[in-house]
């Protein structure tokens, strides 16, 4: 059984096909959505999304945004999605930069939120792209 | 001959303009470009986000947001949200852009404006003076308004002091198309979105009711974590991107609309100097001849 998925950002649709299994991170913990999941409309916070489309799993690093669930599809509104293999050296490379500047501003609230939310992300996308080099399946839904 | 001079001073001027309507045309090719692709970028978002909306207003009560609810009074105005160029010299972008504003709104006078671009501003003044409510042209790029316009409308209509907010642009099709265009932000109308059961025309009060006399039929949809927040981040969120979307679209509209314009100047400009030269020629060619008809007829008389 498969279901439509549409994973859109301001930028660009960052994934559309059909997939077997879905599993979304959200404020009360992740979510996980199968094939005729009933209707549902929830907020998604910052962590990762993991597809499974029967032959393998992908995962991608969101920020906040959007989920509708309707009988014919899923639809993900989110600021941002990266996926896994397209994160690389970028990642380390940003998660120092946070670093730095947070040791350098910690005086400015504003800065400091910034950086923290880079330093959040940039952590995220490391534990996404760790998960792609060593694959292992785990049970949908068994968060 | 002061004619040949004229001709000469005329085939230079048309030079000089061919070449700066030539370099214009590059500067705003350049700018469309970028534009373009921004404005493409966030299509896909824009729509599933409106259908996002659409969708869930027409399931869910209106006692959860207070946008979501129908105007609270009815005003009799709307607040229109005009987008034009703050520049000229981009063909008939603008003006085709307020003839369709006129055409869209015959009382004019009837409703309140906020106006991005000068054109704009000095069209809605003169045509319904008094009702500008705000002139955000100074401020570029224009998308960094986008936070201000939308906490000014959802107050306006949360306050009860409009019906609805509109925004009218010029929808960006492709670099040759532009096409004038009228998008109801609020309140949120639900037109023919999916599976829909809400007639499109009705407002979101009205919708309401609807729904509330065909409670079962609605489909069964689980809203998380819980209505309140899920409309207080969505509804801003919808709104901003809504605004910031048609922004997007006039500015690529913009300069599509002054590279194609700019094009046209220069080959006018160009056909312009090959007439003069031509012209030109036949002068020269004619104060030649008259010349040597000139000596020779000097010369016969010497002779004799």
């Amino acid at each position: 059984m498969y279901f439509q998925l549409d994973i859109v950002t301001p930028d660009r649709t960052a994934y559309s096909d059909a997939v077997t299994a879905l599993s979304v991170p959200t404020p009360n913990g992740a979510i996980g959505v199968l094939p005729k999941h009933v209707g549902l409309f929830t907020v998604l916070g910052d962590g990762e999304i993991k597809i499974s489309t029967g032959s393998k799993e992908l995962f991608l690093a969101i920020g906040g945004g959007f989920m509708q669930v309707t009988r014919e599809k899923v639809s993900i509104l989110v600021a941002r999605a990266v996926h896994a293999d397209e994160l690389n050296e970028k990642a380390i490379k940003d998660a120092e930069a946070a670093a730095r500047a947070i040791v350098t501003s910690q005086v400015k609230g504003e800065e400091l939120a910034a950086a923290q939310a880079i330093l959040r992300r940039s952590v995220l996308e490391m534990k996404v792209m760790r998960r792609h080099r060593t694959p292992h399946i785990s049970p949908l839904g068994s968060h | 001959m002061a004619n040949i001079r004229l001709i000469k001073r005329r085939i230079k001027s048309a030079k000089n303009i061919a070449q700066i309507t030539k370099a214009m045309e590059l500067v705003a090719a350049s700018r469309m470009r970028k534009a373009q692709a921004v404005a493409l970028a966030g299509r896909a978002y824009a729509q599933k986000i409106y259908e996002m909306v659409a969708y869930l207003a027409s399931r869910v009560d209106a006692i959860h947001h207070p946008l979501l609810a129908g105007p609270k009074k009815i005003s009799g105005w709307r607040t229109i949200i005009v987008l034009s160029s703050n520049k000229g010299l981009c063909g008939g972008l603008n003006t085709n852009l307020f003839r369709f504003l006129n055409r869209e709104y015959p009382d004019m006078g009837k409703h309140r404006y906020v106006v991005l671009g000068s054109k704009a501003a000095v069209f809605v003044s003169r045509m319904a003076g008094g009702r500008v409510m705000a002139d955000f042209s100074q401020t570029v790029p224009f998308a960094h308004n986008v936070a201000a316009i939308t906490a000014m409308v959802a107050e306006e209509y949360t306050g009860g002091k409009t019906d609805g907010v509109d925004l009218v642009y010029n929808e960006f099709l492709s670099a040759i198309k532009q096409n004038p265009r009228k998008k109801t932000i609020l309140p949120l109308t639900i037109e023919g979105v999916g599976e829909s059961k809400v007639k499109s025309h009705l407002p979101a009060d009205a919708t309401h009711q609807a729904l509330q006399a065909g409670k079962s039929k609605v489909q069964d949809i689980l809203i998380e974590p819980d209505p309140e927040s899920v409309f207080a981040a969505l509804l801003p969120h919808y709104l901003e991107n809504q605004i910031r979307d048609a922004i997007l679209q006039a500015e690529a509209s913009e300069h599509s609309a002054r590279m194609v314009a700019m094009r046209n100047a220069t080959d006018n400009a160009t056909g312009l100097v090959g007439d003069l030269t031509l012209v030109y020629n036949k002068a020269r060619q004619e104060k030649i001849t008259y010349e040597i008809t000139d000596m020779i007829t000097a010369r016969l008389s010497v002779v004799e």
